[in-house]
This record gives structure tokens, C-alpha cells and sequence, in this order.
């Protein structure tokens, strides 16, 4: 039974890089974004194709390279039609193919939108019941941040973003309440949260510790495999009918560069409307999350 | 003096009382060696005892009372939940006279004898009040002005300063002369939490904050230093470190132990965790510190509270847990509104390195951390509060905890951050509290726990926690801390373990 390794994090929080980092252990291969879970079945996901066409790049990227050898343009007309052949299939199996594929590699993947309903995860707790769960945290004032310069980026649709979800709880505060949830339900050692800042400042301390916990070799040369998260075949633009699967902007710089967090604060109101602070409970959750 | 009750819960068969595990090590304690020893003579204000020593053959017994009329005024009221939980019969009027007193039992023949009251004195409104609180801290220790070992203590103080005493055969306490550590007669330095000896000298930190603001400061200072004095007889306190260590958000220096040559020092930070530092307290103050631990070792805000330090072979444990205030509006941090979080306890070596006994696996600067114990928080129980003293005895290290849903205070407000599956579960755990229940856990090696009790001592249900846990050559005594004082049905209870 495959053990995949699951990166539970909110949009804008390091998950790119993070994975791709993660991914690139010789032992493990890192996914594009598949957002399997997201539906029962493949043919459950298109509705969301129909509406975010580019949704689907990162699936039809990740089988045109490990079930068909490369991400070719026609490599990629013939994962939509393998896809479209099995469209009645649950997502959970599609995914256990990839892990068949990558073999004797484990899966890691992450998608963001794991986080908008716990149902996600239960799918793939079921799917993979000794799966990993890595939670990774970022500052709410970065992450709140970080979203709303996104989704006000000149020639944005912002057409899914409606008013009332623009504020920390929303953007913050329950996508981690819903992995907190989740976490209730499986072993203790299945999961791990941590802060994304550390792990970005540290890199190498804190891969190494992953590694650890995941039982794959912590080598030095496996540790500075993780350091290059542009050698994943993920971390580069795909063929014309198939660009994305991941944030554009890791696609188009995906070298790991030194970071330092900023000292936040949780007192101060949002940077685009002074009227919105943090409530009461995104700041002591923010404490929790070792935000203080 | 007559004995009662045995402990009736959790009682170890016959046979097994013998028997060491495979750790090997003297006899252990089962919960059916303990009893309680009978005693009525507490005045009616007592519930507590923050501090038991032994000295000089004989178990010196301080005992305390609640603050003045502030505990639970900001949460107990809020919820039906919390009605019958509700803390009583301290702070009222009628039990102004009384405060502190400290008792003398010797085991030998079980007598009982009263060697200190606290005097009365005119309050700060002017009317007669016990001008002690509580016995809050202990030390046997011989200083460059003492002749011999001598008891020292730590008086807290109902209105005012704290007020050390100083004995040298546990019957008889003179008063040592400075007040307010060397601070001034107006400082607000109401009580200490630990008094440690080391190169001659007695250390300590003031806690708490008296002057109109209660209970909900019971563990924080506007002093937040480590004092020293080679002759606590006549004061001579100065402090040794910088105030907080620098870092605003240490709110007070709740535990110093002294272990292998140095001081270490925990302190409570409510926004990050508690953080350890480390002295080996020579040349001039103030000395050098080095922090070995950070943010509640590297769990955060809910190990805010160093809440018991000790050494046992070659290791110094330390235990963090979340205070349970429900402080809204005076720190920010009322993360206990957002609990259960279990007690957790880790382990130092003296080159610095350190072990996750019982928590949850973290990575942390120092490496991946797993519980040695094989256990999560609170020994595999969210609903442990605070692991919150030790005492080494026949070779074991026993620990005492205490429990989170006598007083729910997580339940006070609406929980929107629970789905209602969690939620219901959180109510469904509460209500199935049946009180007692508290542990008492041993070990052998610091690694492997084994209970003792989770049902806590008899059947007392006002009784939440251990608060006092003494190793002397007649057995391990145990004192049980109450919700209510004497006068309202509860009172301080010993239990004798041999």
C-alpha cells in the first residue's frame, strides 16, 4: 500500500516551493498540482475544469510524465483522452496509478484547495489510510496579505471571489481549522505541522527532520537533492495545453533563494482596508501556530 | 491523630506490590499502600498547601487560601456550564482573619502541631485581615551566614509583599528583616514560587501582582528577575539577571532549580512559551545567561506555563502546561478559551541537548523530537492540565497532575472554531467527568510512565489536583488541592503512601 505524503497548507504559504523541495528526495517524487480529492470521481471534476480550465494542467502534466515517460504536447493529448477513457473513475483510483507509476517512489502532492472541505482529506484518508500529513503554517498577516495582492493582480478574474471571503477567518483561520480537524481522526505519527517560515530560513535543518519522519534516508546528499526544488519536472512551465499545475509565479523562478520571515505583528489592521483587523480567534490561533 | 480511609481506587493486587518491572529499582508505590492521614485542624480558609518540606524529622506543612474575593469573578458567572464548579467560601468577609498557617506532623507518633499562624493585621481598607496568603515556596539550605542547613520559606501575602521566614528546627520562624527584595517597601512583590540554593546563596523571583488587580496576575510580575542573597536573614536580595531576560513578553521566572553546578530558570511567556536559561551564577551580576530552551520548547503559546522543574538522574525535567485564567483584555492571550491543550514535559541533559517526554512530535532547531514516553500530551490525555510536581522516592520519580474539566472554562464561549462533531465531543468528555480525577504516575528510567492513580486519592470530588508531593524517609506523602476551602466543605487532605 502506498504511504503518500500529503502537504496540507492554505494558498499563498510556501506550498510550491515547499513540495517541490520535498518532492525531490530521491525517494519520493513531488507532484503538480492534481487536486484529485477535490471530487469522488474524475468525471465529478469537471465542472471545476469547465470553469478553471487550468486546473487541469497539473493532472494531465503529471500523467504524460510518469505514464507516458514526458510532458509532451501530444504526450498530453493522449493523458486527456486515457482520463476521458476512465472518466468514471474514482479519483482515489487515478491516484493510486500514479503511485504505481512513480513506484518505488512515494507521491507528494498538495493542493491548496484540499483545505476549502475536510471531505477532501477524508478522501484521502480512506484512499490511503497510512498516507503522511504534513500541515505547513504561515503568518496570517503575510498569507492575508499575499492573497489579496493575487487575486487584485492586474487581468486576475476575480469572478470566484466574492466580498464576504476576503477576510482572515476565511482566508486563514479555516482552511487550518479544517486540518485541525482532520488531524483528530488519524495516528498521531501521521502528522506534523510546521511553521513554513522555519522551514524556508532553515531548509536544510528542517528537510532533514522531514525525512526523518517520513523513515526515508536524512543523507546529507539526500537533503541537498531537496534543496533544488527546480529539478522536479514540475518546476517549469508544461507544454502549450498544458502551462501550469502549480503557482505561476514558482513556475517561472523556482530556485530556492535565502529567505528571512518579517517581524509581524497581529495588532495592526489589513493593509487594504483599515476597517478589517484579525478577530480574537485568528489571533490566538495565531499564538497556537507559534505566531506570538 | 487517627488514620483513615485507605485509598480505595485503582487498588494493585497483593501480589504485585513486591514486584519491581523490568527497569528494576526499589519498591514502588500502588495506589492501595496510600491512606490518608485524618486532620481537622486547618483554619477555615485553607484549601491548599503551595509548599511541604521535610525537615529536622518532621513534614512541615504550609497551607494557603484563595485570593481576596477575584477568583473566577471574570469567567465562572458566564456560563451555566461553569455554576457548581465555582470556586466558594474564599474572599468573603468572614474569613479575613484567616490566612497562612504552617503545621509540624511528625510521622513518628502522627502528631500534629500548629508553628505558625499568620498575624492579623490592619488591610488596606483598614479592617482587621491574616496578612499571609499562603506557604509558596521552601528551601533547606545553608548560606555563608547560616551555621548549619536551615529552612527558609516564602510567605505570599494576601495585600501586601512577601515575607521570608527563617527557621532552624521547624518549630520556630523568625522573620527575615528586608521586604520587597531589596526593592522597597512598595514594590508590588506579593509572593515567590521557588527558592533554590546554590554557591552559598538563595535564590528566588517574585510572582504575582497584589495591588488591586488578584488572582488573574497570580502568575505574573512586574519583576520578572532572579534575586540572590548570601543572608536572607537580613535581606540583601539584588537582582542577578535582566528583567525578563530582555524579551518584554517573559511574564515572570515561574521555577529555578539548580543542577549540575548551575541555575536554570524557566519563565512564562504567554505569546510564544515558556523558555529555559541557564547560569552558573559566578563573577559579578549580572550574570551570564544562556537560553537552552524556546517557546515552550518549540510547542508555543499552549506550553506558556513552566509549571514543575526537577532533577532525577542526571536530567533536569520540565513541565509546561496553559494556564487556565481566561485572561481577556490583559494580555490578549486567553488561549485556554481555545482548550484543552494537555500537559506536556521534556527532559535536559547538562550539555544542553534535550528529549520530548511526554507531547507531541515536533521538528525544532535542535532536531526531530519524539516522546520518549511513547505518549502524547497530559500521558495520552487532553485532559490533563498540568503535570505539576515530582518527587524522586525509593529510586521512582512520581508525578502529580491536575485536571482540566473540573473548571471548563473552554467551554465558556461559543467555540465557532469547533465543527459540531468537536464540539459535541468536547461537551460529551465534560460532562462525563467524574470527580476525582487526577493521576499520580512513577518511573523508573524517565522514559517508561506508569499510573499510579488517574482517579486521584478517596472520593473527595472537590479535590482537581496533587498540588504537594514530598519524599521523606517514612513514604511519599501526597496533598491534594481543592476548589473549595474548609469552611465551605473542602479543606486541605494528606495522603501517606509506604
Amino acid at each position: 500500500m502506498a504511504r503518500p505524503l500529503f502537504i496540507l497548507t492554505p494558498a499563498r504559504s510556501f506550498s510550491s516551493v515547499i513540495s517541490a523541495m520535498i518532492g525531490n528526495h530521491p525517494e519520493l517524487m513531488g507532484l503538480a498540482e492534481t487536486h484529485l480529492f477535490f471530487r469522488d470521481t474524475y468525471e465529478d471534476m469537471h465542472n471545476i475544469y469547465r470553469a478553471r480550465p487550468q486546473t487541469q494542467d497539473g493532472l494531465l502534466r503529471v500523467v504524460a510524465e510518469l505514464g507516458l515517460g514526458e510532458q509532451s504536447e501530444v504526450n498530453i493529448e493522449a493523458a486527456r483522452a486515457l482520463l476521458e477513457e476512465n472518466r468514471h473513475a474514482p479519483t482515489a483510483d487515478i491516484f493510486a496509478d500514479l503511485a504505481d507509476w512513480a513506484g518505488p517512489r512515494e507521491l507528494v502532492d498538495k493542493s491548496p484547495m484540499y483545505l476549502s472541505d475536510v471531505k477532501c482529506m477524508q478522501r484521502m484518508h480512506a484512499a490511503f489510510p497510512e498516507a503522511r500529513y504534513l500541515h505547513i503554517t504561515r503568518h496570517p498577516r503575510s498569507t492575508c496579505d499575499s492573497l489579496h495582492q493575487l487575486i487584485n493582480a492586474p487581468g486576475r478574474q476575480k469572478k470566484f471571489v466574492k466580498p464576504e471571503d476576503m477576510t482572515p477567518e476565511k482566508m486563514w483561520l479555516e482552511p487550518h481549522l479544517r486540518v485541525l480537524e482532520f488531524a483528530q481522526s488519524i495516528e498521531p505519527d501521521q502528522y506534523m505541522r510546521l511553521r513554513g517560515e522555519v522551514l524556508m530560513e532553515q531548509p536544510e535543518v528542517y528537510l532533514q527532520q522531514i525525512a526523518e519522519w517520513l523513515g526515508i534516508s536524512s543523507s546529507q546528499t539526500a537533503v541537498e537533492k531537496m534543496l533544488h526544488p527546480e529539478n522536479s519536472p514540475f518546476s517549469r512551465f508544461g507544454p502549450e495545453n498544458a502551462r501550469f499545475g502549480n503557482d505561476p509565479k514558482f513556475l517561472g523562478d523556482p530556485k530556492l533563494r535565502p529567505y528571512k520571515a518579517k517581524q509581524l505583528d497581529l495588532e495592526e489592521p489589513m493593509s487594504w482596508d483599515p476597517s478589517v483587523t484579525f478577530s480574537e480567534m485568528v489571533v490566538q490561533y495565531a499564538y497556537r501556530f507559534g505566531y506570538g | 491523630m487517627t488514620n483513615s480511609d485507605s485509598a480505595a481506587t485503582e487498588a494493585a493486587p497483593e501480589n504485585d506490590k513486591q514486584e519491581n518491572d523490568d527497569q528494576g529499582g526499589e519498591r514502588k508505590l500502588e495506589i492501595g499502600d496510600f491512606r490518608r492521614v485524618d486532620f481537622d485542624g486547618w483554619n477555615p480558609s485553607i484549601r491548599t498547601s503551595q509548599s511541604t518540606i521535610w525537615y529536622k524529622g518532621a513534614l512541615v506543612v504550609g497551607t494557603g487560601r484563595a485570593p481576596l474575593g477575584t477568583f473566577g469573578k471574570a469567567n465562572a458567572d458566564s456560563s451555566p456550564r461553569m455554576q457548581g464548579m465555582k470556586p466558594s467560601g474564599s474572599g468573603t468577609e468572614d474569613l479575613d482573619p484567616y490566612g497562612a498557617q504552617v503545621f509540624r506532623f511528625d510521622p513518628t507518633d502522627e502528631s500534629w502541631q500548629l508553628v505558625y499562624d499568620s498575624p492579623v493585621e490592619p488591610g488596606l481598607d483598614g479592617k482587621p485581615r491574616a496578612r499571609d496568603r499562603s506557604m509558596r515556596a521552601a528551601a533547606i539550605y545553608q548560606t555563608k551566614h547560616d551555621d548549619e542547613p536551615v529552612l527558609y520559606v516564602g510567605m505570599g501575602s494576601l495585600e501586601r509583599q512577601v515575607v521570608f521566614l527563617r527557621s532552624e528546627d521547624g518549630v520556630n520562624f523568625e522573620e527575615c528583616k528586608e521586604k520587597g527584595l531589596g526593592l522597597g517597601e512598595d514594590v508590588d512583590t506579593p509572593s515567590v514560587r521557588s527558592l533554590t540554593g546554590l554557591n552559598g546563596k538563595l535564590y528566588t523571583s517574585p510572582t504575582g501582582k497584589n495591588y488591586g488587580r488578584g488572582i488573574l496576575d497570580d502568575n505574573h510580575t512586574d519583576y520578572p528577575m532572579v534575586f540572590e542573597t548570601d543572608d536572607p536573614l537580613n535581606g540583601h536580595w539584588r537582582p542577578v539577571s535582566e528583567p525578563a531576560f530582555g524579551d518584554p513578553k517573559n511574564l515572570a521566572i515561574n521555577e529555578i532549580v539548580a543542577f549540575e553546578g548551575h541555575l536554570y530558570v524557566a519563565t512564562i511567556n504567554s505569546r510564544r512559551g515558556y523558555q529555559v536559561w541557564k547560569s552558573d551564577a559566578k563573577g559579578e551580576p549580572p550574570y551570564k545567561w544562556t537560553k537552552i530552551i524556546d517557546d515552550g520548547a518549540w510547542r508555543g503559546a499552549p506550553s506558556s506555563l513552566p509549571a514543575a522543574m526537577t532533577v532525577f538522574n542526571g536530567a533536569l525535567y520540565v513541565t509546561g502546561a496553559l494556564p487556565r485564567q481566561g485572561r481577556s483584555g490583559l494580555d490578549s492571550s486567553h488561549l485556554d478559551l481555545y482548550g484543552p491543550f494537555p500537559a506536556e514535559m521534556i527532559r535536559i541533559f547538562p550539555d544542553d541537548s534535550w528529549e520530548l517526554v511526554s507531547g507531541r512530535p515536533r521538528f525544532t532547531p535542535d532536531g526531530y523530537k519524539k516522546p520518549v514516553s511513547g505518549m502524547l500530551g497530559g500521558f495520552d490525555s487532553r485532559y490533563t492540565h498540568v503535570f505539576w510536581r515530582f518527587a524522586e522516592y525509593d529510586g521512582w520519580l512520581y508525578l502529580a497532575t491536575s485536571e482540566w474539566r473540573w473548571f471548563p472554562i473552554y467551554l465558556t464561549g461559543t467555540r465557532d472554531d469547533l465543527s459540531d462533531e468537536q464540539l459535541q465531543k468536547l461537551i460529551d468528555d465534560t460532562d462525563a467527568y467524574d470527580a476525582p480525577e487526577f493521576g499520580l504516575w512513577r518511573t523508573r528510567d524517565g522514559a517508561k510512565w506508569e499510573a499510579v492513580t488517574r482517579k486521584g486519592f478517596g472520593d473527595n470530588p472537590y479535590n482537581y489536583g496533587i498540588r504537594e508531593l514530598v519524599s521523606t524517609p517514612h513514604g511519599l506523602f501526597v496533598v491534594p488541592t481543592s476548589t473549595k476551602s474548609s469552611s465551605s466543605g473542602g479543606g486541605l487532605e494528606m495522603w501517606w503512601g509506604k
